[in-house]
């Protein structure tokens, strides 16, 4: 036996050692980016609009980009809920959650989050049977948002004493997991719990402790509370179902009235001493349907005593219906911390006095005090949704809409805004490969004055209205099939060429090709142990196309006449526009239809043929009530029913033909791709990764409120960017270089950087994998940052940029990654995955740049079946 | 055995006399089909193999030897006769066996990377599930139950795909050989498959089985290829009006992996619960010492459910020479 296991060890790690050739190199150089470029996400972090109530309400960050494996096993070991039962109906909770999300250069974005409140809900009579309930619940919730890198992980551990640096990795765990796992663990969702702990304690409550925020850092601290009175409608059927569907089988239908409150602060660091303090504030009084039927099984729940398993929801119906009115406040001042006038402020606004920064704003501009506005905001919002959720696939659609009358005071005088929206968002899901959503959000939005207590449109702006229309796709694991459609809806939603977008075969003629050699002989009661051509997986994506309108282009929708609106329906519907009269006159059988259907669209039941006709129906006459209306009350009613569309899709498309297409629109992608099969093809959806397409006319925000609207996009961790330059590596360089005539064969790396100056060391983030001799997946040979001195040459390639170069050895004589497992992976060959970022402080990184190279019988070449990236 | 060598016999003559081309193995094509004429063509596989296994239930170490032959011969584009069959011989204390049986023989109408339809008429099982394993020939001779996949005589199976990853596959039989005494019945099966892109390549399967034997079979199974190797999961569940046990249901779970050949070796595991009998585990390596010769090793245990059988270790080794 013993035998046995030595001749498997030899087969496993025998060792065949090649010296590479000395005159092969792998030359990668990249274009310079903008530094206007934001960090903007592969992944949203708030998938909606119902979830970001949620935040704000106290509720974990849901429907995450799942490496669903990864998260089920490991990442839940960060998200801890501690439940204290009061009494029989009250507990108090605390909760400890962290997300991490990807961005496209590479860093992450990490949020910490601790929730403490107690929780309550009692019936208190009963009618006819059913239970009026009363609850309610309340809770303290801080966050704290920040970008991380791999580089900015490994040097913070220089500074940190040892035994934190070992909680951080969990006692060497976690450097294990990252060395054995499939690509796909992430370790900086594990790394550091303690700072996961610490989050309660990190708001800024003075200027020190605020100093140590990192730039771009946010954090925040809110106190909400909600009171409920329900009912539910089922709890007699309920029992009925119970007893004869099985004990787990359950179905509701509650009815609540609610109101509830947040009041938050968050504060910024944008730049070395200038902070962003926001307050805002929300009420919203309303009601809610929520109906359920569906049956819960813990799966492996069997497995261990401790552990009660996986909850799995199998709920064939899950909707609902809520409608409230909203109050909202905000408020928006700017410190800058080198002025011991604004460092007074700062501590009092930290805390909610706003007092002594209002004064010091006003008195002047010296206090390094800086007000920026404060925004009302009152209306109504109405939201829907229904999903079918299968354990292991759930697809919905989420719906809102609202109309807002939106008083912005700031330096430059007040204004008044009258605003409508509309929100749709599809979803599916499913297990294997996360969310993929298409989000539309649609808005609108009307400058008035107020006179007494009515408005009127305000003419001496250039542009008194306008709309907004919007899709973001987003799909953590897109194949070759989806893509087109994604291509095509962008296409089709903007009605840009996007000429240049990569065609991206669905399977490739030569896979296809293999695919009938292979297939034509095999027996057929074989061919089901063979996969046939499934669509190509390229990675993750995210894509927004957004389309501007002014005051001329409503102008211009509004003197189309009911026919020509409905001829442009018809086509983006790719119906015949000649029979276009059909949706304007006199309704016909196929709206009655439509609406003696409406019922079952609680199901996502629909005629296509009845609904397209309701839907052309609705949209002219919603513009014909904005063409005549002269109130802007009215007129907002106009564009709340014109945006309130159930196929944006189309209604965009309909919109771009009546204007024929000259409206400023721009379509922008953030692609990242995955896997190593069929790489020229995924260097083509990797090419997309940053690109933007524009109209002529580009899109300008020229609208005061959407510059408000930017700075408060600022607080959500969507929006969360590097706020400084980042140094940028320009070139790499590959070589194998023989030392002194040995056989010692020195593997060097060349960076051209640009962005840096006056440095001595450059610091450089490296992480070198290999598939490793057992397939399990991938092996980590090196994760570290290296200290490279600067050679201060001149990198003279065909770019007429100077760049500082450095160089340094990963392998043979001296070389700079002293690493004997390095040494002999690479003495032994194979294919290697290299990561590389730099930063010049260990703080600031550049974007995460890969190499992939493999070194056989003695030569240094490129991987096999792609090009480097 | 004698049909078995009357139909070797046939095939070697239809190679000499009628085919224009000859292969072997894995029978891949040289040329697209879809472009030039490549029939007539016989495609012929063969393997054989000995294992021998030592666990503590058994007084000696049994050894099995096991034959495969298949070939498949396509005389025009659109036709095709197939036929596989086994040959095999164990030699134990505790148990004997030996002999040969064609596993199928039947002929396919359909070109295979044209036709969305495709029928197959002749011996041939009702397709099922997945039924993919990676324990040794031995393991699963001495311990498995073939009663999950039974097998068939006359059958008829209609299949429609888009030619792609998706394949709908309706079958019936009047001739399913039952339970030992029970004789045959009639019966009919549906299985559904579709691929998807999901962890480099997915194959998802829903299968459907009834017979007049008032027996009724589920299937979920998905098959999961990527070039680090294959994994596979397969639940089936089976009612049985007339069972009588610790359940109302046979049910079986599988999982299976194996990894693809590096440096002349691959590993192989495989779980199986049968909830009537036992959990199973298996660990086995492969060697390959020349192109078509390898040398395998086995680690299993087994667990029993309700304890018919002592838990025990097992420890194998093989060969296989293939064609």
């Amino acid at each position: 036996m013993k035998k046995m296991l030595w001749l498997i060890a030899y087969l496993l790690f025998r060792v065949s050692l090649s010296y590479a050739s000395p005159d092969e190199e792998i030359v990668i150089e990249y274009e310079e980016d903008s530094y206007e470029e934001e960090t903007s996400g592969v992944e949203r972090i708030l998938r909606n609009k119902t979830l970001q109530r949620g935040l704000a309400a106290g509720t974990a960050s849901l429907n995450r980009s799942i490496d669903s494996l990864m998260e089920a096993l490991f990442y839940k070991l960060m998200d801890n809920q501690l439940v204290y039962d009061l009494t029989d109906f009250s507990e108090i909770q605390l909760g400890l959650t962290r997300n991490l999300h990807e961005t496209k250069d590479g860093a992450y974005v990490v949020v910490d989050r601790m929730s403490l409140g107690p929780n309550f809900s009692t019936p208190i009579t009963n009618i006819s049977g059913l239970p009026i309930t009363f609850g309610g619940n309340g809770s303290v919730n801080v966050m704290d948002i920040y970008l991380r890198t791999d580089g900015q992980r490994l040097v913070e551990e220089e500074s940190l004493p040892y035994w934190r640096v070992l909680v951080n990795n969990w006692f060497g765990l976690l450097p294990f997991l990252t060395a054995i796992l499939p690509p796909s663990f992430n370790p900086n969702e594990l790394y550091d719990p303690l700072g996961e702990l610490e989050t309660p304690f990190l708001f800024p409550t003075t200027v020190d402790s605020a100093l140590t925020m990192k730039v771009g850092n946010l954090r925040s601290y809110s106190v909400d509370a909600v009171v409920h009175l329900g009912l539910d409608l089922l709890a007699r059927e309920e029992q009925y179902s119970i007893s004869r569907l099985g004990q787990s089988f359950g179905a509701t239908l509650p009815f609540k009235v609610f109101k509830e409150g947040e009041h938050r602060i968050n504060v910024l660091r944008k730049e070395d001493s200038v902070f962003w303090i926001g307050l805002s504030s929300t009420d919203r009084v309303g009601h809610k349907f929520e109906g359920q039927a569906g049956r819960l099984f813990y799966v492996f729940s069997k497995v261990t005593s401790n552990w009660s398993g996986i909850p799995a929801v199998i709920l064939p119906i899950d909707f609902d219906r809520e409608d409230a009115d909203v109050y909202k406040y905000d408020r928006l001042y700017e410190f800058d911390l080198s002025k011991p006038k604004a460092v007074k402020a700062f501590e009092k606004g930290v805390v909610g006095d706003f007092s002594v920064a209002d004064e010091y704003a006003r008195d002047s501009s010296e206090s390094g005090v800086k007000f920026h506005f404060t925004r009302y905001s009152k209306g109504v919002e109405v939201s829907s949704s229904f999903e079918r959720n299968l354990f292991v696939h759930k697809t919905g659609r989420k719906m809102a809409s609202s109309i807002r009358e939106i008083k912005t005071e700031e330096d430059l005088g007040d204004f008044y805004i009258l605003e409508a929206r509309s929100q749709v968002e599809d979803e599916n899901l499913d297990v294997l490969v996360g969310p993929e959503s298409e989000n539309f959000e649609s808005r609108a939005f009307v400058r008035v004055k107020k006179k007494n207590s009515s408005y009127e449109i305000d003419k001496s702006v250039e542009s008194p209205m306008g709309i907004v229309l919007g899709l973001r796709i987003q799909d953590g694991f897109v194949d070759s099939m989806e893509f087109r459609r994604y291509i095509s809806d962008l296409r089709d939603y903007s009605r840009m060429p996007l000429e240049s977008v990569p065609r991206i075969p669905i399977r490739g003629d030569e896979r296809e090709k293999n695919f009938r050699r292979k297939k034509f002989a095999r027996a057929p009661h074989n061919d089901i142990y063979q996969i046939g051509l499934a669509p190509l997986h390229l990675g993750k994506m995210s894509a927004n196309a957004e389309i501007h309108l002014d005051s001329q282009h409503i102008d211009i929708l509004k003197s189309k006449s009911a026919l020509e609106v409905a001829e442009a329906f018809c086509s983006a519907f790719e119906l015949d526009p000649r029979e276009a009269s059909k949706y304007i006159g006199e309704l016909n059988y196929r709206d009655i239809a439509a609406y003696a259907l409406i019922p079952a669209s609680l199901l996502r039941l629909q005629v296509p043929e009845f609904n397209i006709s309701l839907e052309i129906r609705e949209r002219v006459a919603a513009l014909n009530r904005i063409t005549v209306s002269k109130d802007p009350l009215e007129i907002l009613g106009g564009f709340e029913d014109f945006l309130d569309s159930k196929y944006p899709m189309q209604f965009s498309n309909a919109v771009l033909r009546l204007l024929q297409d000259d409206v400023p629109k721009k379509v922008s992608f953030v692609t990242k791709s995955k896997g190593k099969s069929y790489r020229e093809l995924k260097e083509l959806f990797s090419s997309l990764n940053g690109r933007t397409f524009e109209s002529k006319e580009a899109v300008e925000l020229r609208e005061r409120y959407e510059f408000i609207r930017e700075k408060l996009l600022r607080f959500k961790p969507d929006n969360m960017k590097e706020e400084r330059l980042k140094p940028q590596i320009r070139s790499i360089r590959l070589g194998v270089r023989e030392s002194e005539g040995r056989l010692d064969p020195q593997i060097f790396i060349v960076l051209g950087m640009q962005g840096q100056e006056d440095i001595s060391t450059l610091r450089v983030f490296l992480r070198l994998e290999q598939a490793g001799k057992v397939n399990v997946g991938r092996f980590v040979l090196f994760e570290g940052v290296l200290k490279i001195d600067s050679q201060r040459a001149t990198y003279n390639r065909d770019f007429a940029d100077e760049l500082d170069v450095f160089e340094f050895r990963l392998a043979g004589e001296s070389a700079d990654l002293d690493s004997f497992v390095v040494q002999q992976a690479l003495d032994i060959g194979g294919e290697f995955s290299l990561s590389l970022s730099a930063s010049k402080d260990g703080e600031l990184w550049s974007k995460e740049r890969r190499v992939d190279f493999r070194l056989q019988s003695g030569k240094l070449l490129r991987p096999k079946e792609q090009s480097n990236r | 055995m004698r049909y078995l060598s009357v139909f070797i016999l046939i095939i070697q003559w239809c190679q000499v006399g009628l085919s224009s081309s000859f292969l072997f193995g894995e029978c891949i094509l040289d040329k697209d089909p879809n472009k030039v004429s490549v029939t007539p063509l016989l495609c012929s596989k063969a393997s054989i193999s000995f294992s021998a296994l030592s666990a503590e239930v058994y007084s000696d170490q049994p050894i099995y030897s096991l034959m495969k032959i298949y070939q498949g011969y396509h005389l025009l584009p659109w036709l095709s006769l197939h036929a596989d069959g086994n040959v095999e011989f164990m030699s134990s204390n505790d148990v004997s066996e030996e002999g040969g049986e064609f596993k199928s023989v039947y002929l396919s109408v359909g070109h295979p990377v044209k036709s969305r339809w495709r029928v197959m008429l002749g011996k041939l099982d009702l397709p099922f599930g997945l039924n993919f394993n990676q324990a040794s020939d031995l393991i699963r001779k001495l311990y498995k139950r073939s009663f999950f996949w039974k097998s068939a005589k006359s059958s008829v199976v209609f299949s429609y795909t888009d030619l792609v990853g998706t394949a709908l596959e309706l079958a019936w039989s009047d001739h399913i050989v039952d339970r030992e005494g029970e004789g045959a019945v009639t019966g009919l099966s549906a299985r559904f498959s579709s691929d998807i892109s999901a962890l480099g390549g997915t194959k998802l399967i829903m299968s459907y089985y009834k017979d007049d034997n008032r027996l009724r079979k589920f299937g979920f199974a998905a098959l999961n290829a990527t070039r680090i190797g294959v994994t596979t999961f397969e639940w089936l569940r089976y009612r049985d009006e007339n069972h009588s046990g610790n359940y109302p249901f046979h049910q079986l779970i599988r999982f299976s992996g194996v990894t693809s050949f590096k440096n002349s070796s691959r590993w192989l595991f495989e779980y199986e619960d049968d909830l009537e009998l036992y959990y199973l585990t298996q660990l086995g390596y492969d060697y390959r010492i020349v192109a078509s010769f390898l040398m395998r090793f086995d680690l299993g245990y087994y667990r029993s459910r309700f304890g018919e059988t002592n838990n025990h270790w097992m420890y194998g080794l093989g060969f296989r020479a293939s064609l």
